[in-house]
């Protein structure tokens, strides 16, 4: 269990992952859409790379991003005693 | 009561079971594929496609059976991260978001990935800003969570009224997929599908309600991954040699490309506000694979995947799901297991439409007539392809196709045998059942939990609150299952007016619950109401009139207005309390014991002590 005086710097911490990890994944999800014309010139493993950066590049990055997340996330319980003991 | 060991929190045989599940699912296609080479009847086989994995399902709901309400309600939060994950994507997408969206990608090319980043993007807004604090907090349904964390019953009842809306749009929409997809299976009228479909889901949920749903949608979600990913990979093994469909398919895109090019396809350019996605009606193809922005512009594809984002972290019917993980990281981990899973899903179902598109240019464009294959003359007799003109050259415009059939178009293209194209047809079946047991669970509890049993803080006696969930359960499923059948609209707009509201009812009083002090009942009230009420208008004046806003981008306004709203009138109410803020402060530590179970024990030792 947290100390009482933990719970403002948890917080705090808590909140900048929060905007680490959401702000960039928002902005990727608005950019590539539109840019996708312009880079379906070129090409990655065979797919245009506009089409396969808003499809698969898109999951891929919601993946990194959860995954981040929760091992960033994980450490800042541990680092203010948050952990929970099962 | 709350487990103290992980022995007790997790069973470690689990995958032992659902690895017997899986085998037994695969024998079973197996078999029934060595019955049709043997001559076995068409009917047989479509029976056993579509009973047999049904009695697994519903014998593993009934097994689940319990009279516990932390069972009930929770299940007994012992799901582990992965099937967690497994049930929250399928759940998410069901039957009308696997179909549907494949035909998107089929039909629109680019312009149908908006609902994939929706769904992706989803549970990561949910795994970043409001599942960990709501399994922190540990309440059943998330009325009960808002009503407890604006400390008003009126809160309470207003988001169950706002939250029942969308979940009962939810399950209408997956009956009407899941009886599209029961009917062609089967052969069967609407009203048999309706009646198999609503007796399956009563029997899989109502009594072992989110312990039953658990274990019981673990398998229906396995049998949705086999029966989509075999035929897709024997597909992509036949034309890329890799039996990755999902990374390797890039090849034939490109040859795809270059003979749209050649076939001199128009390149429509769309405004930036249009919306134009096809319905129930047949639709040909109107623009290049990898073109964006022919059908849907620029900023509603934007608009769409943001607001729907939204609406999937928010949705009511896969918040309490949240709540069954072990641990506030097992929460986490378990949202990182459904983006993946649904991401993976999606992904594969934008390949199955990039190999349909390859096969109807090759096998359709440039014919004439009477030189159409066999398989098209199979899809045009069941109503599901036309071919207009006379030509002898025929361009692709004169082709128009269903777009929930594509998915099981292509093993029909690609002559496989009956047994390859019942396989999906079975596992969008479960989905549908799958999706509507969630639904109709978050539904049946809500109704229950918070509305009949809702006035006091106080939970029921264990059994009348069970009793009550179970009729809730049932009537939630009935009425769903009688209102898909009375208005038989589009699923597809179903499920987005169903995330269109969920986004601008709820997220917005959610987000601000968690991560904002200074939210009071007066700004959860006015937030939730004006949010509701401006989508309400939007979806039906997109409905009504050609004008303004299409009604699937209602959450772009109604989210925004829904924000403003609870953040002005919160300023406007009394700060919150004391006991508000230290309950704030505990949910949104992880550790320690969960917050609602604290408060049952609490009030159980309370009322023993009355008693003495």
């Amino acid at each position: 269990m947290m100390e009482r005086e933990e719970r403002k710097p948890y917080w705090r911490h808590t909140k900048w992952q929060m905007m680490a990890s959401l702000l960039p994944f928002l902005l990727v999800v608005i950019v590539f859409p539109l840019y996708a014309d312009k880079l379906n010139s070129n090409r990655f493993i065979g797919f245009p790379l506009g089409y396969f950066l808003t499809g698969h590049g898109i999951v891929l990055i919601a993946v990194v991003t959860v995954a981040s997340f929760v091992n960033r996330q994980d450490a800042i319980d541990r680092w203010h005693g948050g952990h929970e003991h099962l | 009561m709350p487990l103290s060991s992980r022995s007790r929190a997790v069973n470690p045989r689990l995958g032992i079971y659902f690895g017997i599940f899986t085998s037994a699912f695969t024998a079973l296609v197996l078999v029934l594929l060595i019955f049709e080479q043997l001559g076995a009847s068409d009917a047989l086989l479509r029976g056993m496609m579509l009973g047999g994995p049904l009695v697994f399902y519903a014998a593993i709901g009934l097994l689940a059976a319990t009279r516990e309400p932390f069972e009930f309600f929770a299940s007994g939060r012992r799901v582990p991260p992965f099937f967690n994950g497994l049930v929250l994507s399928v759940s998410a997408m069901g039957a009308t978001g696997l179909v549907a969206g494949t035909g998107l990608l089929f039909l629109h090319g680019f312009d149908g990935w908006f609902l994939t980043i929706a769904l992706t993007g989803g549970f990561v807004v949910m795994g970043i800003l409001i599942a960990p604090y709501l399994r922190k907090f540990g309440a059943f349904t998330v009325p009960t969570f808002l009503g407890r964390r604006c400390e008003s019953r009126l809160v309470r009842l207003t988001a169950a009224a706002i939250a029942a809306v969308p979940m009962l749009l939810f399950i209408a929409a997956e009956v009407r997929t899941g009886l599209f997809v029961g009917s062609w299976l089967t052969g069967q009228s609407e009203s048999m599908i309706a009646a198999i479909l609503a007796v399956g889901v009563i029997l899989t949920v109502v009594l072992g309600g989110m312990r039953s749903a658990s274990w019981a949608n673990s398998a229906e979600s396995i049998a949705v991954l086999l029966a989509l990913m075999v035929p897709v990979a024997m597909v992509a093994a036949a034309v890329t040699y890799l039996p990755f469909a999902q990374l390797s398919h890039g090849p034939v895109l490109r040859a795809l490309s270059r003979l749209e090019a050649q076939q001199g396809m128009p390149i429509p350019v769309a405004s930036p506000l249009a919306f134009e996605i096809a319905g129930l009606e047949l639709t040909s193809i109107t623009q290049r694979m990898a073109k964006p922005f022919g059908s849907i512009g620029p900023l509603s594809f934007v608009l769409a995947s943001l607001t729907l984002m939204a609406g999937v972290a928010a949705a009511p019917w896969l918040l309490p799901r949240t709540g069954t993980a072990p641990s506030v990281y097992d929460t986490r981990k378990s949202l990182g297991w459904a983006t993946f899973l649904v991401g993976t899903i999606l992904v594969t179902a934008s390949s199955v439409a990039v190999f349909m598109r390859d096969v109807v240019m090759d096998t359709l464009v440039g014919h004439s007539i009477d030189q159409l294959p066999e398989w098209f003359r199979t899809l045009e007799a069941a109503g599901l392809a036309e071919v207009h003109g006379q030509v002898p050259r025929l361009p692709i415009s004169s082709f128009t196709f269903y777009r929930d059939a594509v998915l099981f178009a292509l093993p029909i293209a690609y002559g496989y045998p009956a047994v390859l194209v019942y396989l999906p047809l079975a596992g969008a079946f479960a989905a549908a059942v799958a999706a509507i047991s969630v639904s109709t669970l978050a539904l049946g509890s809500t109704l229950s939990e918070d509305v009949i049993n809702g006035l006091r803080w106080e939970p029921a006696p264990n059994q009348l609150r069970l009793t009550t969930a179970r009729i809730a359960i049932a009537a939630a499923t009935l009425v769903g299952t009688w209102l898909a059948l009375v208005a038989p609209t589009d699923p597809l707009s179903l499920m987005l007016w169903a995330l269109a509201l969920s986004a601008s009812g709820l997220f917005p009083v959610l987000v601000l619950s968690i991560w904002w002090k200074r939210l009071n009942s007066l700004g959860a009230l006015t937030g939730m109401g004006t949010g509701f009420g401006v989508a309400v208008m939007a979806i039906i004046t997109g409905e009504a009139t050609s004008l303004g806003l299409h009604s699937a981008l209602a959450g772009a306004l109604g989210m925004p207005v829904g924000f403003l709203a609870a953040i002005g009138a919160s300023k406007l109410g009394p700060q919150p309390s004391r006991q508000t803020l230290e309950l704030l402060d505990d949910f949104r530590i992880p550790g320690g014991e969960t917050v609602y179970d604290r408060e049952m024990r609490l009030l159980r030792l309370k009322e023993r002590s009355r008693a003495i």
